[in-house]
């Protein structure tokens, strides 16, 4: 049985269908929804989550936030943050080497799906 | 004849504001059905909840009720199903562990731990309570046979307070359209999908569009950091991260916002509860306890179709005649939940446990 809100998601529907951008705008979001998980997946060995600590430790500024005015006074930095620090920026190197390569992975994986789906497509006919 | 205390164990009530604000809600029932009823917590509790007492000084005979409210691993849980008392174990949705990984360990490990308790105090448990058919089933799936449903237990009367000022100076007006996310920002929250939906509705119908994040990322900043990815690589603008509010706070976000999203896999349903009685349209996915909370109020969507979402969003905020007929259903649904309602229930169960 449906939801009784079926009705109101009937309407929208009919101002999706009018405005004609809905498939576009939901393929657009699979490809995004896609690429999001396998940065999921890519940051589940916990890497990602081990630069934010550093960065946290070391008194780094967030993405967006004060670093500018911290780097143009050159506010003092413990031997402690400046070892974190350092830590933190050759873990990121690590982190964006391997983001690359897991990308490239991935482009391979689907290039190869797409050459077996188009073989498979040639051998029915 | 003096009736049995109905007292409550949670190991950490600044943790959860849903499970603080039942453990309130439901010692002001039991006490009013005349049961003495003391809340004892493994640390210091939360601003503005219950007060609660060191668990040293529990002392219960054998016919008392101890409801050991359970979502996170608790260091104390041994010596809770150590006591005397008769316990029951109530069951607030466990992150699965699966969904934390790569976020920070403690995350995961309480997780874990909060699982492994489940399946080694199984025995030790009279009856478990569960808010949701989908909560039971982790109960079942760990050997629970005795679990009886009750939906979570609204705090009516944080409802009836002033919202905060300035949460409603800062973000009310300049013709925005706020719609609001309420939950912690974990990954199985899935607040990805809310983006695509926040995208569409700047991006075709209207750029006013914001969205409000309320809740806290804390040990999930890897999440955080990957939605500010998304959200840069879309180039949305319209995203306030609100972070963890107060019951004050939380009602300015509910009373400036069109509508409550959840489009998470793993609903505990509470965010929606409290969108029903605020009279805020709840827009849910069928994820985890939704559809049971919801039941046939609200809107309810069977898969995620992200631009459907986004103009049933818009529709609802620009149509009063559409607004109005989810609002009526949430009003009688949110009868469902009011205070006598759950107190007859707590009632019936507490006459049966006995």
């Amino acid at each position: 049985m449906s939801h009784p809100s079926e009705e109101v998601i009937q309407e929208a529907r009919l101002r999706l269908q009018m405005r004609g951008q809905g498939s576009a705008a939901a393929e657009r979001y699979r490809r995004l929804s896609h690429e999001f998980q396998a940065d999921s997946e890519f940051d589940s060995f916990g890497l990602r989550q081990c630069l934010l600590e550093m960065d946290r430790l070391a008194g780094a500024p967030e993405p967006g936030g004060k670093g500018f005015l911290r780097r143009r006074f050159k506010v003092f930095v413990t031997p402690q943050q400046g070892a974190a620090r350092a830590s933190a920026r050759a873990l990121r190197a690590v982190e964006a080497i391997l983001r690359r390569q897991d990308r490239r992975q991935r482009e391979l994986e689907e290039k190869q799906i797409e050459l077996e789906s188009r073989i498979k497509k040639v051998e029915g006919r | 004849m003096k009736k049995f205390a109905v007292d409550q164990f949670y190991p950490c009530l600044q943790e959860s504001r849903a499970v603080a604000s039942e453990v309130q809600a439901l010692q002001e029932i039991f006490l009013r059905l005349g049961h003495p009823s003391l809340v004892y917590a493994g640390e210091p509790q939360a601003p503005g909840g219950p007060p609660a007492q060191d668990l040293r000084s529990y002392h219960p005979n054998s016919r008392d009720i101890l409801l050991v409210h359970h979502s996170t691993g608790s260091a104390l849980i041994n010596e809770v199903f150590a006591t005397r008392s008769r316990k029951i174990l109530v069951q607030h949705n466990v992150t699965p562990p699966r969904t934390l990984a790569g976020l920070d360990p403690a995350l995961q490990r309480a997780s874990e731990s909060a699982r492994a308790d489940l399946v080694r105090h199984n025995a030790k448990v009279r009856a478990a309570v569960a808010h949701s058919a989908f909560g039971a089933r982790e109960l079942t799936e760990t050997g629970y046979s005795r679990i009886d449903v009750i939906p979570y237990t609204l705090n009516d009367r944080l409802y009836s307070g002033a919202p905060d000022e300035t949460v409603l100076k800062q973000h009310k007006g300049f013709g925005w359209k706020n719609v609001l996310i309420e939950g912690r920002i974990l990954p199985g929250e899935c607040i990805e999908d809310s983006l695509f939906v926040l995208d569409y509705l700047n991006r075709v119908i209207d750029p006013h569009w914001r969205l409000i994040l309320v809740g806290s990322w804390q040990g999930a900043e890897a999440y955080r950091d990957r939605l500010q990815r998304l959200i840069a690589s879309m180039r949305l603008e319209n995203v306030v991260w609100a972070g963890p509010a107060t019951e004050a706070s939380l009602l300015a976000y509910f009373k400036i916002s069109e509508a409550l999203l959840c489009l998470s896999d793993q609903c505990s349903g509470v965010a929606l509860l409290e969108a029903m009685r605020l009279d805020v349209p709840a827009i849910a996915y069928g994820g985890g306890a939704a559809p049971e909370v919801l039941g046939d109020a609200g809107v309810l969507f069977d898969t995620k179709d992200w631009p459907l979402i986004a103009e049933t969003v818009a529709l609802i905020a620009s149509d009063f005649t559409v607004k109005e007929t989810v609002l009526k259903g949430q009003r009688a649904r949110t009868d469902f939940f009011s205070p006598p309602m759950a107190e007859q229930r707590w009632r019936a169960w507490l006459d049966r446990l006995d």
